[in-house]
């Protein structure tokens, strides 16, 4: 053999290290498989989808009403009112038609010989008075200024849809209790301290289970420790709510509760 | 009148308190849930992974080792004066390719010298023996040059394969499973999104999973491609190097 080839030969049968090369990336896999499974779901949007945020908000104490912030009124909240069907007119009655004799001598067929005359080209005008005047249309319809009482009481508090930017709005009908809400809004203004000296807003979230414990109080957009603590020590203070109402079906109730300071 | 504290509140109605457990549970249910189709696909994408990742591993290191022990050869190779120094060191930095080259030609050269000078070794000061023909030397560098740019470039073809393959194997899955999710629809017949969602998402996996496979064996096809390209330049300039040594020392 020539000696060239003798050492390519040789050189082809160097060791490969292929093989573990491969379980060193299979092992890899499997702790990328791992974490990924295993993982927070902050890792893993998809994951964890949360609940839709459905978010509506309730003001307390007159402010931000319908003039300066798109806070409907809750006691004027418009009413859909059911369309009547309009009446009736009443039909005149009519006579039965008279009957035929049941027994008659036929009387001798006529062929009727006589034609319709042709109606005359000219154009048909309407009676003197018609002619040159304005129609007239009827009553004229002006949106009035009266009130309707559409039985709904006023609770003091005004409820808005929307905002939060997190997309969702809830109808505020479709809340079912928002008596409590009220009750709610007022314990805690109860307890709460807003006489701060400064305008700021502070966001606290926190879950009311079904017994009416207040739980998870977290600030959500923080205002300063200060102002914080002051929206913090209101929940904490209170710690206990009446229990929900039997009328919302799920477990507990999540609040986004906006505590604006005001100076 | 004094103003009034200003409260505004927002609720969410929190419909079902999402589970804090099983966090990312939530893929690892879509794939058990999915059909065996797409369960094979993803078998199959995961071998190419893992296949492709062991031969980019492979071959960085090989050619890192390659690279290092080239460097330490020539270092040798250009201070000492005799190739049979050069052949002891060979052993050791057995990795490197112009090792190959060097030692194909340092072959060559010592069975032409034996047969010109009856025996004698190829150290160049003895005898002053006579290359009989510098195109066989030629030849057998351009032998072993060729034969370490095959060795070099072994499996990578792997990695463009998986590089082009494993989108469409996803995609494969991700139409198989979007088929059987219109089917869904068809047989429950409602368009609501809780009916379409989970099938599409599910389909959609195997899509992911072949990027996931295909966009690093793009990455470290085109590296590996580059550096074959680098190490066989060296390779050339190497044995142009030992062709003119040889024919300076040996005619």
């Amino acid at each position: 053999m020539e000696a060239v080839t003798a050492v390519l030969l040789d050189r082809q049968s160097a060791g490969h290290r292929l093989r573990p090369m491969v379980v060193c990336s299979l092992a890899a896999h499997a702790l990328a498989a791992v974490a990924i499974v295993f993982g927070p779901a902050r890792w893993m949007p998809a994951a964890g989808s949360r609940a839709p945020r459905v978010v509506m908000s309730v003001s307390l104490g007159g402010s931000g009403g319908p003039a300066n912030g798109g806070v409907n009124p809750l006691g004027g909240r418009p009413v859909q009112q059911v369309a009547t069907a309009a009446p009736k007119r009443p039909q005149p009655m009519r006579p039965p038609a008279a009957k035929a004799p049941l027994m008659t001598v036929p009387a001798p067929k006529t062929p009727s010989r006589a034609r319709r005359t042709p109606p005359p080209n000219e154009p048909a005008f309407g009676s003197d008075e018609a002619i040159g005047r304005t129609p007239t249309t009827g009553p004229e319809e002006k949106p009035g200024s009266s009130f309707a009482d559409t039985g709904v009481s006023g609770l003091g508090l005004g409820l808005a849809t929307g905002g939060a930017g997190t997309g969702g709005a809830m109808d505020v009908g479709s809340f079912c209790c928002p008596d409590y809400l009220a009750t709610m809004a007022r314990r805690i203004k109860e307890n709460w301290n807003f006489h701060q000296r400064v305008v700021a807003t502070t966001v606290m979230r926190f879950t009311i289970l079904r017994n009416g414990q207040i739980t998870d109080i977290a600030v959500e957009q923080s205002a300063g420790y200060v102002l914080d603590l002051a929206a913090q020590r209101a929940l904490q203070m209170l710690r206990q709510l009446p229990p929900l109402p039997a009328a919302y079906p799920n477990p507990a109730l999540t609040v986004y509760l906006k505590f604006d300071y005001i100076r | 009148m004094r103003t009034l504290g200003y409260m505004a509140l927002a609720l969410q109605v929190s419909g079902a308190v999402p589970p804090e457990g099983g966090v990312g549970g939530g893929l690892l249910r879509l794939v058990l849930r999915s059909s065996p189709v797409a369960q094979f696909v993803l078998l199959i994408l995961a071998l190419f992974s893992v296949v492709s990742w062991g031969v980019t591993l492979y071959k960085l290191w090989t050619f890192h080792r390659a690279g290092r022990q080239s460097a330490a050869f020539l270092d040798v190779f250009r201070k000492s004066n005799r190739f049979s120094e050069v052949q002891a060191v060979c052993k050791s930095l057995g990795d490197s390719t112009l090792v190959g080259i060097f030692q194909a030609g340092y072959a060559e050269l010592n069975t032409q010298l034996r047969q010109a000078g009856g025996g004698g070794a190829a150290d160049a000061t003895t005898a002053h023996p006579t290359l009989r023909s510098v195109q066989a030397l030629d030849r057998a560098l351009l032998r072993a040059s060729a034969f370490e740019v095959g060795k070099l470039e072994d499996r990578v073809p792997f990695l463009a394969t998986t590089a082009s393959i494993t989108p469409f194997i996803g995609l494969f899955g991700t139409v198989w499973g979007i088929i059987n999710a219109f089917d869904s629809i068809g047989q429950t017949a409602s368009t609501s999104l809780a009916v379409v969602a989970p099938g599409i998402a599910e389909a959609l996996i195997a899509t992911a999973a072949g990027l996931f496979a295909a966009i690093p064996a793009v990455y470290f096809y085109n590296r590996l491609a580059q550096q074959v390209k680098v190490f066989a330049t060296e390779m050339d300039d190497f044995s142009l190097e030992f062709l003119n040594i040889a024919e300076r020392n040996f005619s």
